[in-house]
């Protein structure tokens, strides 16, 4: 059973909103509410490990760094004709993060087969309220609804996905829960992220150069070694675990005798961190090509309102 | 210092519920914290750094920052790649764990009741506070946190009697801009990444107290409006001497490559409020929601025998 086939209407809506989307404006709150209803019957049909095929472009953080994220498109190819797979962290942070992840959504919504939308730890109620995207939709639109419409959404978008059943992609890393593809399957993932278990710690985790799990100095998930990466990569035959999640100076590092690779695709990150941007293009015969980028040259002024914060009135 | 005191100690993280952070919003030890900090901002109203002398309690402190300035110069980055921050901070924070207690001893001996506070280990209870002013070793980052240290670095000594009222406005002009300047060295030197980032959403990426305290100093000034830090030629002009155009200077220097607004709305937001009273105050009641009760921050807080607070 597949979800609602796009009508000729849907279709030349979204292309709408996508041109709109990829001029940088953002849609409306009504349309950002029929997006994400057809967004959810759209993932609510998709795997915690969510099978993709080759060729594929995979790539990690965006927050918000809209022109960035179109600059990325410049690079790798435009939908459709090349595939994506982007594993979490659409939001937070930079300015524009209701129109990358409106944008992102639409095109998973027009081109469902052809793009993959994983979740990062930031795709959380609790996250955005802190780290901005909550602060922007009430800026952009006046109201939490928009806030609200993602966030509900967010519950619903894959915790993983399998290129080729070769390459494993999601945004932290492992679980000392989780031994095997088929534990992460059986997660009930349409939850708000909880604050630990399996389901954290694969949105949460991160690499080390110490052996076997420690605790993170980041309050949530673990840190695994070497020897968790080998043995996770043996028991599952998987060549290689691609993960986001840690900014990069070069927009993608090895570690672990390459058996992770770390990916980071918002260049500049925050304005300020100098890094370039990284995405993985995996071809026909899963041969991997490495591609970094810098941030996209600006034209032009925003258009930024002013307003004064409550704590000045 | 009239009463006998008990042993210092080393200061411990002691709120790990929002409910005890309640009850330290609610405690005379916040008062006495926020009471410094506006005390600081008091001191400092309406003048810029060089209206005001040094003073000799001042001279001790900052012979401190001048050190550890020293030590960073004899500790450069590792040439090894890194991940983001540079690993090398993680020694230069451990020398200032190790050595960092003999700097304070010295300070403390230029006092007559010096050797009691020695004798009782005092060292140790305010090098914990100073340690921990310059970042996190193991994640290799900087925050408002950090910062919050350095003040109840200054906080300890003042109740200790080795800072003292006439040294408030000396304290900001002088400690805290060597403070100010020691972490732009080390936070370009390092890289240390913002702790807790609310990218642009926040304040700025590292730091809180020098807008407050910056505002302050530009109260009733002639010719600079909120609106002044729009005109480059006067945040450059006066960058050396007011805070707040110090960190927006370096803000616009750092973020080059952005239009201000979308880089700082915060800071462009705040440019339309009228004057510099009300920045001020406003930064005060904004220092306490997002600093002063926030969970992720002050249960990273270190409370000992001075800056004491014990949850029921």
């Amino acid at each position: 059973m597949s979800a609602t086939i796009l009508s000729l209407s849907d279709v030349e809506l979204l292309d709408r909103q996508i041109t709109q989307l990829m001029d940088g404006k953002y849609i409306s709150e009504a349309e950002v509410k029929t997006l994400c209803e057809k967004a959810r019957e759209i993932l609510s049909e998709e795997n915690n490990v969510q099978p993709v095929k080759v060729p594929v472009t995979i790539c990690g953080d965006i927050h918000g760094q809209f022109h960035d994220l179109i600059e990325l498109f410049r690079i790798g190819g435009y939908l459709p004709d090349t595939n994506y797979l982007f594993t979490g962290d659409y939001v937070d942070r930079g300015y524009y993060s209701v129109e990358c992840v409106s944008l992102l959504v639409s095109l998973k919504v027009r081109y469902r087969d052809r793009i993959t939308i994983t979740r990062g730890n930031h795709e959380s109620r609790q996250i955005t309220q802190v780290y901005g995207f909550y602060d922007e939709c009430m800026r952009k639109y006046n109201s939490a609804n928009v806030w609200k419409y993602f966030t509900d959404l967010f519950d619903y978008l894959p915790l993983t996905a399998l290129v080729e059943n070769q390459i494993f992609c999601l945004h932290g890393g492992l679980s000392p829960s989780l031994d095997t593809l088929d534990h992460i399957r059986q997660l009930d993932r349409i939850q708000e992220v909880p604050h630990e278990g399996a389901m954290c710690d694969l949105l949460w985790s991160d690499p080390d150069e110490k052996p076997g799990w420690g605790i993170s100095p980041r309050g949530a998930g673990f840190t695994f070694g070497q020897d968790n990466s080998e043995q996770f990569n043996h028991t599952n035959n998987l060549k290689l675990i691609a993960r986001a999640h840690q900014l990069v100076m070069e927009g993608y590092s090895w570690c672990h005798d390459r058996n992770v690779v770390t990916i980071f695709s918002a260049p500049n990150y925050c304005y300020r961190c100098g890094n370039q941007a990284g995405i993985i293009e995996v071809d026909e015969n899963l041969n991997q090509n490495f591609i970094q980028f810098d941030p996209a040259p600006r034209r032009g002024e925003p258009n930024i309102a002013q307003r004064t914060p409550d704590y000045f009135l | 210092m009239d009463n006998p005191r008990p042993t210092f100690g080393v200061p411990q993280k002691t709120i790990t519920t929002e409910q005890q952070l309640a009850q330290f919003q609610a405690s005379d030890c916040k008062r006495n914290l926020l009471g410094f900090i506006l005390s600081l901002q008091d001191g400092v109203q309406g003048k810029g750094r060089s209206r005001t002398q040094c003073t000799a309690n001042c001279t001790y402190i900052i012979a401190i920052t001048d050190a550890i300035s020293k030590w960073v110069d004899q500790t450069p980055p590792l040439e090894s790649p890194q991940r983001y921050g540079n690993k090398a901070f993680t020694t230069l924070q451990q020398r200032i764990v190790d050595s960092g207690r003999e700097l304070i001893r010295t300070l403390l001996l230029t006092k007559p009741f010096g050797q009691e506070l020695v004798d009782s280990h005092a060292d140790l209870e305010i090098n914990t506070y100073l340690s921990q002013s310059f970042g996190d070793p193991i994640r290799i980052d900087y925050g408002t946190g950090h910062e919050l240290n350095f003040i109840s670095f200054l906080l300890v000594l003042f109740c200790l009697g080795y800072l003292e009222d006439t040294d408030r406005a000396a304290m900001i002009h002088h400690i805290f801009w060597s403070y100010i300047t020691l972490m732009r060295k080390i936070q370009t030197t390092y890289r240390l990444e913002p702790a807790g980032s609310h990218g642009v959403w926040g304040l700025d990426d590292y730091h809180f107290l020098p807008f407050l305290f910056g505002a302050s100093e530009l109260i009733g000034h002639d010719n600079y409006t909120p609106n002044s830090i729009h005109d480059d030629f006067a945040v450059q002009r006066e960058a050396n001497e007011y805070l707040y155009f110090h960190c927006i200077d370096f803000i616009k220097k750092v973020k080059s490559s952005g239009h201000f607004g979308e880089h700082s709305p915060m800071l462009n937001d705040i440019s339309g409020v009228p004057n510099w009273g009300k920045v001020s105050t406003g930064l005060i009641k904004m220092y306490q929601a997002e600093v002063l009760n926030k969970l992720p921050v002050m249960k990273h807080f270190l409370f000992g025998t001075v800056i004491a607070f014990t949850p029921s």
